[in-house]
């Protein structure tokens, strides 16, 4: 029972903003959060959509296959069959740290007394349950739920303004420390979190009908997350200034803990965990999707769906396992982050470019 | 109109034969006696010997030729039966142009018979079929064939005010339980020749007439064949009534929403047709199905015609609002006072705390007890005559709630939510999403008992990924929002007529089989009025 | 494959189920703490914190049934340790139900600890999720924490919810006192500049006012009111402004909303009344051969409220006339403070924080000599005043003096 899945334009826009949003939009970004974060986003997102290209190239080139199918093609079958399971792994892993992080942050914002492993297990259950229903459903999701977050933001926002905190002065000197450090974060902290992330979108490319304008939808989507994102991040810097925002481990949070805009419209704080859970949940989401993607195509499954499940359980358990506390979570990720995270999503893919191009150059001298 | 069986020889439900009982001819059919006597005993036989079949043995004209007309009283027009039937073949039939060479059954077929629809009939299983739908069979000596003529009658419903779906200004009438008077009434108001009826008969005991109307050029031929594809699959012994249909016909089993809306209003149906939807009558009730439907749909009502522009859209985001407060609030306001005061301004936590000292139960017990009784009350209100129903089922719940306030079993901001959260309910135009919301929504209160806010949101997301998985006859429920359709939104999510452009919503389609023709347009030009392309989604 | 499924789901499930619900709890079971008050045990590490626990059932007005008239409006509890939380915590032996700190408004710190440093009390304030950044704070002036929540006051449910209405509502009509907040302090303990915080001082008999006879009586027996502005350096209490130099404090802080300036008339002194309805605070620097030197420029005002002389406020000298001297005065108000201030070497206007915007590069050479630079500097007073309306009448009534 394989239904004929498509994907608008519009539904991958959602889903690119979204997951863009994921983590990075309540949690500090780039090894060194400073008020310059925001240029900093600004800075890395070109490398974004160069990456994001790169994807959409391949989803041409190959228009029905995903990504371990066009590994598999480029590099051939021996090398290329471990390199995707590899992604698997690395899939599971990145989306179980997605869930460690939200889930340590909802304990720490507001459920202090419960345990890790219900608030875990109430997010794999939405996660399991999109993942088995298929592509289209997420992607759908994904579009309703752009709405809401869009509308969450504006509300937060309005309420932001309206409580008169902001202080466009906090986010003087703009650099002060000169040009290196903000470029420095950009690349490669920035450009890895959240931007080449954006590499596991190439296991539903074949689902995307109009391949030609994957490229411009990407492109729009990832700047319009980019600037809203800096939007966020130099709104947080104006209300609590750089030096709470640097020190905080929510910082999303904090500001709208201190938004009070007439005596009703206070303790927002809802909203802001609201985001987190949905970003968080389309994070993951996609990545346990492209997971069982890969996984359903190099073992030769016939049904992704029945994947859903215990892929959903090894990043529960993984997520529970891999840290024994927040800050040693949040240093693990530094070191994956200039580690794995860049090993996989930028240098492999270029890689497998050059490769690509490689043999097509050869392909092209041979009929001659 | 749905009478005789030959009409349907040339069309595609033959395989109804397969409902014949066990003991007859492999393909079902009888022949007939040619003797008289023997025919008019074995339909009595057959019919049960049972009081209201009239047998009339009379002869035709002046020829002395042996005849019985066999009818059923009470679902035929007496008048009909004796000016035109009886009278026609026993008075006015003049023998004397009797050709050797033809008939009496042609002649009286050709010439003597003035009734307006007339077949021949050639076997048991239509000739008995015939008389209990209302026609009368006239039997005729040493002839084996049978001749029957229309001549359905009897006591109906008259066309009357629907009951249910009540609109201010817009026409009154309503359906019945005849499906003739039902497709008639929409046959008056779209006098095109692109309307299409296709008759159905479900059910091998009931044989309940089913037929489906829309209009070619406007509804995509898909939907149409996939729902011509399970109605003729549906095997069972007896309809009874459109629900019932409804859960034959929809697309998945295990939702609480509904896929397919069903209405007593003719003006509604209308509404629908024109929208390219396919309407399913069901002989027996005034409540007729509508496929394919979105989730959206279920908060339009047809008054929104009726009324102008603004004032529809205004109220449609009422609706809306009010789904939101029927779904959520008893479950925020469990959330908010068991696991997030701290979102509750200072004075009003205060106050409630001040009324909850006295109260014994936890917060979602207290608001499981009252939606509990307020559910007790609504159905115990629907039960009631219709006079003294409403008004004991609003002030018992107000008054049960202000004694229990004040016997400190409940705390009253309980009672202003639950109150505010069943009116919320009312609003809903659809009966069916009313029902569906109330059950979600003692989910949700579940869901905040257990995790308050984070529960509520996780719980949020696994119902929409519940409703963007769902179809309606293949096309997604969440159309319009998901797959995200801009040319729709104002027409199909506010439901106002637009007046000036004559459009359709261009999203009904079920995806298409073929992925290589991937260059299809997710958004086709708005202009394709007359017929839309495949929508893959 | 089916069952696998089904069973997985109600794994899933049952780890929601069978513990229990951890984070619900009842609002009966809860204790709302609305203000937090920290002393100091002398001579020791120990701090003493006291809560006031609000009644909510004597906060509700209308109600079937229990009258609220008759109850304590509030409970004071306090316990000793070595840290806030701990000490928090430890009231739970005496406090009959759960402590629950989301609402709590107010935190009074007691003068003596206040002397003593107060920069390493908002650890707690900042990690919690429970306390909010924007509460207001207070100094206990002449008295403790505890003592000072204790009061009783009329009219108002509790005595936090008294000392926040006052606290706001003085530092903008009044304007010699400044509305503290939490995130305030902690970004000024973190920059180089110190915190300013408002004083509350109890008047009357204490003790007297900590029992119900002070509900009682039309005057109370006692009663808390604002008082001073207190000036921080290096953490620790280092004075009182008071009166006029508090005010001129407010004006350099670009605190200053509304407040009432008495000016001279002819003859007599402080006769007339000028209410400010705007007023707004530009803090430049400049650096002199290295050295800082600030201009304080003020924009302002006002309408003629009161006078006691009979001028005529139509003609332009007379209005230009008030214009001066309210410049003058506030002038003279705002160097009174910048005085007070540069005595006790407390950098409170925040200068520290425009010489690093203004000059970053200079800022880091700045950096550890800054008290004794900041108390030396320069600061020049720059004022410009506007009377824009005198009410709903041009000339006064008064008659003038016939000589």
């Amino acid at each position: 029972m394989s239904k004929p899945t498509a994907i608008s334009p519009t539904q991958l826009f959602a889903m690119i903003i979204l997951f863009e949003f994921g983590t990075a939009l309540v949690l500090p970004i780039g090894m060194a959060p400073g008020p310059n974060v925001w240029l900093s986003i600004l800075i890395a997102m070109p490398g974004g959509i160069l990456l994001y290209l790169l994807l959409a190239y391949f989803a041409k080139q190959y228009p029905s296959l995903n990504l371990s199918g066009y590994i598999q093609k480029i590099v051939g079958v021996y090398i290329g069959w471990p390199i995707s399971l590899l992604f698997i792994l690395i899939f599971i892993y990145i989306s179980s740290r997605n869930l460690r992080e939200a889930g340590d942050l909802l304990i720490a914002s507001s459920y202090d007394q419960t345990p890790l492993a219900v608030v875990h297990a109430a997010m794999i259950i939405p996660v399991i349950y999109v993942v088995y229903k298929g592509v289209n459903v997420l992607f759908r999701v994904g579009e309703i739920y752009l709405i809401i977050m869009l509308a969450l933001g504006a509300l937060s926002f309005i309420a932001t303004l309206m409580s008169g905190a902001i202080d466009l002065k906090n986010l003087l000197p703009v650099m002060g420390e000169g040009w290196i450090p903000t470029l420095k974060n950009a690349y490669p902290n920035i450009f890895l979190f959240p931007f080449a992330e954006l590499f596991c979108f190439a296991t539903i490319m074949p689902h995307f009908k109009q391949k030609q304008i994957a490229g411009r939808t990407g492109m729009i989507a990832i700047i319009t997350s980019s600037v809203l994102l800096s939007l966020t991040h130099a709104l947080e810097v104006t209300v609590v200034g750089a030096d709470v925002y640097t020190r905080a481990t929510f910082p999303l949070f904090t500001v709208i803990s201190t938004v009070k805009a007439a005596e009703f419209l206070q303790r927002l704080d809802a909203i802001v965990i609201l985001a987190l859970i949905i970003g968080v949940f389309f994070k993951m989401t996609m990545y346990a999707y492209a997971a069982a993607a890969i996984a359903a195509d190099i073992f030769r499954f016939a049904e992704q769906r029945s994947l859903a499940y215990p892929i959903g359980a090894v990043i529960l358990l993984v997520s529970i396992m891999s840290a024994w506390s927040y800050p040693e979570h949040s240093t693990e990720g530094s070191r994956h982050l200039l580690s794995l995270h860049p090993f996989f999503m930028v240098i492999l893919p270029v890689l497998l470019l050059i490769i690509h191009l490689i043999r097509k150059r050869f392909s092209h001298n041979r009929p001659a | 109109m749905f009478k005789h069986p030959d009409r349907f020889a040339n069309k595609h439900v033959r395989n109804r034969e397969d409902d014949s009982k066990p003991g007859r001819q492999s393909n079902g059919k009888m022949p007939l006696f040619s003797r008289l006597t023997e025919n008019l005993a074995y339909i009595k036989n057959e019919l049960g010997d049972s009081p209201d079949i009239i047998v009339r043995k009379f002869e035709i004209g002046t020829s002395q030729t042996a005849a019985g007309a066999v009818y059923m009283d009470g679902i035929t027009d007496k008048n009909m039966v004796n000016q035109y039937i009886l009278q026609s073949l026993m008075l006015d039939a003049d023998s004397r142009h009797l050709d050797q060479d033809q008939s009496v059954l042609s002649y009286i077929n050709d010439n003597a018979l003035s009734v307006g629809e007339v077949f021949i009939l050639k076997d048991w299983d239509s000739v008995i079929l015939a008389v209990l739908s209302g026609d009368t069979v006239i039997f005729i000596e040493d002839t084996d064939e049978a001749i029957s003529g229309n001549t359905k009658g009897g006591e109906q419903r008259t066309i009357s005010e629907p009951s249910t779906q009540v609109v201010i200004r817009g026409p009154k009438d309503g359906f019945t339980e005849s499906i003739g008077t039902n497709v008639s009434l929409i046959r008056r108001r779209i006098k095109s020749p692109n309307v299409r009826l296709e008759p159905f008969k479900i059910g091998t005991e009931t044989k309940t007439a089913v037929a489906i109307m829309y209009l070619q050029g406007k509804v995509e031929n898909s939907l149409v064949q996939e729902l011509r594809n399970r109605l003729q699959h549906i095997r069972i012994e007896s309809l009874t009534g459109s629900e019932h249909l409804e859960e034959l016909i929809q697309d998945q089993k295990m939702t609480p929403f509904p896929t397919l809306t069903n209405t007593e209003r003719p003006d509604a149906v209308t509404n629908h047709i024109l929208d390219g939807r396919i309407v399913i009558f069901v002989d027996g009730t005034p409540f007729n199905l509508i496929a394919p439907i979105t989730f959206f749909k279920n908060f339009q009502s047809v008054e929104d015609y009726y009324m102008r522009p603004e004032a529809a859209a205004a109220i449609q985001f009422l609706r809306y609002a009010s789904l939101l407060i029927s779904l959520f609030g008893p479950s925020i306001y469990i959330a908010a006072i068991t696991f997030h005061q701290e979102m509750i301004p200072t004075p009003l936590l205060l106050s409630l705390a001040a009324q909850r000292e006295s109260v014994p139960f936890p917060a979602f017990i207290e608001a499981l007890m009252m939606e509990f009784t307020f559910e007790i009350l609504r159905e115990a209100g629907i039960r009631m005559p219709r006079a003294i129903g409403q008004a004991v089922s609003i002030v018992g719940a107000l008054v049960l709630g202000q004694a229990a306030v004040e016997a400190g079993i409940i705390s009253s901001a309980m009672v202003i939510v639950v109150a505010i959260t069943g009116i919320s309910s009312f609003a809903n135009p659809t009966y069916s999403m009313a029902l569906s919301i109330r059950l979600i929504r003692f989910l949700m209160m579940v869901a905040a008992a257990l995790l308050g806010f984070y529960g509520i949101a996780i719980l949020s997301i696994i119902l929409i990924a519940h409703m963007c998985g769902l179809t309606s006859l293949g096309v997604p429920y969440m159309t319009h929002i998901a797959p995200f359709v801009p040319e729709d939104q104002r027409k199909t999510l506010y439901g106002l007529p637009l007046t000036k452009k004559a459009e359709i919503p261009q999203t009904f389609a079920i995806p298409s089989e073929n992925e290589t023709n991937g260059e299809t347009d997710s958004s086709p030009p708005a202009s394709s009025a007359s017929h839309t392309e495949g929508r893959p989604s | 494959m089916r069952t696998c499924r089904s069973f997985c789901l109600l794994m899933l499930l049952s780890l929601l189920l069978l513990p229990g619900c951890w984070n619900s709890r009842e609002l009966s079971d809860m204790a709302i703490v609305i203000g937090i008050g920290i002393d100091k045990i002398p001579d020791t590490d120990q701090y003493r914190v006291s809560l006031q626990i609000v009644n909510p059932g004597s906060v509700v007005t209308s109600k079937s049934g229990s009258g609220g008239q008759n109850l304590m409006p509030n409970v004071v509890y306090s316990s000793v340790d070595h840290t806030v939380f701990s000490a928090m915590r430890k009231s739970s032996q005496k406090v009959p139900r759960r402590l629950f700190f989301a609402h709590s408004q107010l935190l009074v710190i007691g003068e003596a600890l206040a002397k003593d440093g107060i920069d390493d009390l908002f650890d707690f304030y900042e990690r919690s999720h429970e306390l909010r950044l924007n509460t207001s704070v207070v100094i206990a002036k002449g008295t403790d924490a505890e003592s000072l929540l204790r009061v009783l006051i009329p009219l108002q449910t509790t005595t936090t919810t008294a000392i926040t209405g006052r606290i706001k509502v003085t530092s903008e009509s009044w304007a010699q006192s400044v509305d503290t907040t939490i995130s305030d302090i902690v970004k000024s303990l973190v920059g180089e500049g110190a915190p300013v915080i408002s004083g509350i001082r109890v008047t009357g008999n204490p003790s007297k006012g900590q029992k119900k006879e002070n509900l009682e009586q039309s005057t109370p027996l006692s009663n808390v009111e604002t008082k001073g502005i207190a000036v921080f350096t290096d953490g620790k209490l280092a004075g009182w402004l008071e009166g006029k130099s508090a005010r001129g404090a407010v004006w350099a802080l670009d605190k200053m909303k509304s407040t009432i300036v008495n000016i001279d008339c002819e003859d007599k002194k402080d006769a007339m009344a000028i209410e400010i309805t705007f007023s707004t605070t530009k803090v430049k620097a400049h650096l002199i051969n290295g050295k800082p030197s600030f201009t304080i420029q003020v924009t302002e005002e006002g309408n003629l409220s009161e006078t006691k002389c009979p001028i005529n406020p139509k003609t332009h000298e007379v209005i230009a006339k008030l214009q001066q001297q309210l410049a003058e005065e506030t002038k003279k108000e705002i160097e009174l403070a910048v005085k007070a201030a540069q005595l006790t070497r407390s950098d409170i206007f925040g200068f520290a924080t425009v010489i690093k915007r203004t000059y970053p590069k200079d800022w880091k050479k700045m950096k550890e000599n800054w008290p004794a630079l900041y108390s030396e500097s320069e600061v020049k007073v720059s004022v410009k005043a506007y009377v824009r309306r005198t009410g709903l009448r041009f000339k006064s009534y008064i008659k003038p003096k016939e000589e």
